[in-house]
């Protein structure tokens, strides 16, 4: 995300991929077990206007620091040392504005096959590089995104070229949205003065755990106690929480309070994003007594606005 | 309660009346005769009363605007808004705004119906669930079929009726109001890096050209009877000599109604030292004798914005003159996008002949009821300029001062110099009212007569135009004051317009399904959005 806001991206949606591309590069991303029916869908097997024999029309490309299980539905395989993403992109940048660094091997990698993935990219109908979490979780984080959008971009002066990131978590990409167009921000908003500021690194949920500056924490459809860093999870122990969830979790068990509400695309109607940003609708299947998660929310919201007002009648706007 | 606006000049083009001293009745949200004895009365006096003002083309929601807001960080961080009075919902500004904001700027000014006219098929359902979060305003969007490859399949067998039904299965299918085309097949060919230059050159994967897409189209949303006709971006746009591809269009059009959106981008030659000048009186005769078309200007505001499109090819051909960030997301069958921050200096040669074309338009084309207000929000600026660049039309004295702080090269260049004509309230009226309303078929907006939307703005006269136009004393939507001496003072939610065109025309329907399992992502089941998206939606007829 902040890599996009640096820089931008040459993307597009996934049936361009099916229909058009030509080359498919999985850098630090293994779709076999974390995305496995991106593969049939659009990426691998699929078949599209350009590539109507699906699998055979691609070339298809794994970066990796080992032999992932997506290894073997690939035609290539160019192994990496961890944490030299950004290098190899550099020079994989350099390679493509004609400049050839003096040396046999970078990040593992030999020269010569950078060389020739690089020229692979320059003469694809349509390139695409999917980048996965193997890249944004270690060393660098945003600023390997930022290179492979950079690489993308430098790419689109010789062919059609995409670099796609490979989102994990259900509707990550919907929050990020919303957020947006309400806030400004996808993430990491502070709304403490009235109004949105956006600090990543100050305001994003980590930091402020790590500062211990919550006093109170309203968790919905969330697992902290699971993903976060033990030390910030840590704070959440301390100090009431609210968690609005339909299922057991490791968080519910500390909740102070737990609100089972409906889960959005199972009981009750809803909107998720997918990866490439298209809004999907998704159906209720299955029947719940819980409220849908506005409800509780928004009666949280009226019940504080009341008391807030009632407050600054008695103490004749003083609050205020 | 109603309300009952006394002693103010009524400006009303559609009725034609100028500065008519009578009280205006407003009741249950509409304009009516009398308004009752318990009337809330508004005195106006020594104010004009206008309709709410009718933007006709602004970038204010869908995948792409919100792009802009993502990449424009830096510009969310000097303007805020808080929650107070009748803003009930904090945002950020900046050009690419929050939607809440947008709303609020929107209101602030006048304004009470917008227009999103560039949605994908694909991003419509997003464009909505945005648009439930702009309030004060009646909202509607054009749905963009330009580079849709199901119409070029068409086109290639020349099956016109099946066009005909397409369209009307999508924009049910979006729930639009009208349907716009961009750079028609050059954004398909962006799939592969390219573009086209010429109406006649046929596209790669397709036996189609322009000409034959705008054609098609558009005599299919006549036969339809879409209450607005079709929404053209032209290609080449943004390139010298740009005005030949307008030229070749309107020949093209040969007489179908067609309105010509932000044509600033598009009335450059290539004559002059730096081979970059305007071509707006070449233009301006041509519309001028031609009654079917209408335009949008899309005026240049100096300073910071970000640009937005459907025009891959064009934001990256922007993107390497700046070098500054470039995001392209191409939606797959149907068209793509582009976003790119931009400056525009009155250092530069090439933004200050852009600024006086668009001036040049709004003072050449002789009827303003074929030329309307709108700086293509925000890809020449942002829509909080317009009462800036109304002084610029009505006080020719300050529009000469303005013309004096740009680059002196271009001051002698361009025609703009030697303009004398300034517009008058009625004409502005025009441009930002009537005449938009009336050219999207929304015929109870735009104008005060008995039944039309009780949506008012009342404006103080003064001979600061700017400061008139920025802060009206009132502003009434649906019968309710919202605004107050240009702050909002009421929080309210408009509706959502589309259009239902009949079907019928042909089968379809298993040429769809084949289509979308052979070359979409997504299932034709969930593709549809339906009204459960659209706030207080407002199903306009089609004309008979
Ligand atoms: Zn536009």
């Amino acid at each position: 995300m902040v890599a996009l806001q640096l820089g931008g991206a040459p993307a597009a949606t996934l049936g361009e991929v099916k229909n058009r591309a030509d080359l498919i590069i999985f850098w630090g991303s293994n779709p076999a077990e974390s995305h496995p029916r991106h593969f049939t869908r659009y990426s691998g097997t699929a078949k599209g206007r350009m590539n109507p024999n699906g699998r055979k029309d691609r070339h298809v490309v794994v970066v990796d620091i080992r032999k992932t299980p997506s290894v073997k539905y690939s035609d290539e395989f160019i192994q990496i040392k961890p944490g030299n993403d950004y290098e190899v992109f550099t020079v994989m940048r350099m390679i493509a504005n004609g400049h050839i660094p003096d040396t046999d091997m970078v990040g593992g990698i030999p020269l010569q096959t950078l060389i020739d993935l690089v020229e692979r990219c320059k003469k694809a109908r349509m390139g695409v590089l999917f980048f996965g979490q193997g890249i944004t979780e270690t060393k660098g984080k945003h600023q390997n995104s930022t290179a492979i959008y950079q690489f993308g971009k430098d790419m689109t002066k010789h062919s059609k070229f995409l670099t796609l990131p490979m989102r994990g978590h259900y509707n990550v990409v919907g929050s990020g949205n919303v957020m947006c167009w309400q806030t400004g921000y996808p993430f990491a908003v502070n709304f403490g003065k009235g109004y949105p500021r956006f600090n990543p690194g100050e305001f994003s949920v980590v930091d402020l755990l790590l500062r211990r500056e919550p006093d109170v924490a309203v968790i919905v459809a969330a697992e902290p106690i699971d993903h976060l860093p033990y030390a910030a999870a840590k704070h959440l122990e301390n100090i009431p929480t609210i968690v609005l969830d339909p299922r057991k979790t490791l968080t519910t068990k500390i909740a102070k309070v737990i609100i089972p509400v409906k889960h959005a695309g199972v009981s009750v109607e809803g909107t998720a994003y997918r990866m490439d940003h298209i809004p999907i609708k998704m159906q209720a299947v299955l029947e719940s007594p819980w409220p849908k998660d506005d409800i509780p929310l928004s009666t949280i919201i009226n019940r504080i606005k009341k008391i807030r007002s009632e407050e600054k009648k008695t103490d004749g706007g003083k609050a205020a | 309660m109603g309300i009952r606006i006394d002693n103010g000049e009524v400006i009303d083009p559609i009725h034609e009346e100028d500065c008519v001293s009578r009280s205006v009745h407003i009741k249950d949200g509409k304009i009516v005769k009398d308004a009752g004895k318990d009337a809330f009365v508004i005195d106006a006096k020594d104010c004009v009363v206008m309709a709410g003002g009718v933007d006709i083309h602004t970038h204010v929601a869908g995948p792409k605007v919100n792009f802009a807001r993502l990449m424009t960080p830096e510009d969310h961080r000097y303007e805020h808004i808080t929650r107070e009075g009748g803003y009930e919902r904090s945002g950020t500004g900046g050009v690419a705004a929050t939607t809440y904001t947008t709303g609020y700027r929107y209101a602030e000014m006048g304004y009470t119906t917008i227009v999103e006219p560039a949605v994908p098929p694909l991003g419509a359902r997003h464009a909505h669930e945005e648009m439930v979060d702009i309030p004060m305003l009646d909202k509607a969007l054009f749905v963009l079929l330009g580079n849709s490859e199901i119409i070029f399949q068409y086109l290639e067998k020349g099956e016109q009726e099946k066009v005909k039904e397409y369209i009307s299965w999508i924009m049910d299918a979006t729930k639009a109001y009208s349907v716009k085309i961009v750079n028609p097949g050059g954004t398909n060919l962006w799939k592969y890096r390219g573009n086209l230059s010429d109406i006649d050159e046929k596209l790669r994967d397709f036996n189609v050209t322009p000409r034959q897409i705008i054609n098609s189209i558009a005599d299919a949303m006549t036969e339809l009877g879409l209450p607005h006709p079709l929404h053209l971006h032209c290609n080449n746009i943004g390139l010298p000599d740009s005005y030949k591809t307008v030229i070749a269009t309107i020949n093209a059009m040969e007489g179908r109604p067609v309105h010509l959106t932000h044509l600033q981008f598009n009335s450059y030659g290539s004559s002059g030292k730096r081979k970059f000048n305007s071509q707006v009186p070449a233009l301006a005769d041509i519309i001028n004798s031609n009654p079917n078309i209408t335009i949008d200007v899309g005026q240049v505001v100096f300073g910071h914005t970000v640009t937005i499109t459907a025009d891959g090819p064009f934001e990256y051909h922007l993107h390497k003159l700046g070098g500054q960030k470039w995001y392209n997301g191409d939606v797959e069958c149907e068209d793509g996008c582009g976003v790119v921050p931009y400056d525009y200096k009155r250092k530069s040669f090439v933004n200050c002949v852009q600024w006086a074309i668009g001036l040049e338009l709004f003072l050449l084309i002789d009827d303003p009821w074929q030329v309307f207000l709108t700086t293509d929000h925000p890809n020449a600026g942002p829509f909080m300029a317009y009462p800036t660049i109304i002084k610029m039309l009505m006080d020719k004295d300050f529009r000469k001062e303005q013309i004096s702080k740009i680059s002196a090269e271009a001051q002698l260049e361009i025609p703009l110099k030697v303009l004398e004509r300034e517009y008058s309230f009625y004409e502005i009226a025009v441009i930002t009212r009537a005449g938009t309303a009336k050219r999207l078929g929304m015929t109870d907006k735009g104008h005060i007569g008995i039944g039309a939307d009780g949506d008012i703005a009342i404006y103080r006269k003064s001979n600061d135009y700017e400061e008139m136009f920025s802060i009206p004393a009132y502003v009434i939507k649906d019968g309710e004051i919202v605004v107050k001496d240009g702050k909002v003072v009421k929080q309210v939610d408009g509706r959502t317009y589309y259009v239902k065109p009949t079907t019928g025309h042909a089968d379809i329907k298993s040429d769809l399904e084949d289509f979308f399992e052979n070359y979409y992502t997504i299932n034709i089941n969930n593709y549809p959005v339906g009204l459960e998206y659209l706030h207080r939606p407002q199903l306009t007829p089609c004309l008979d």
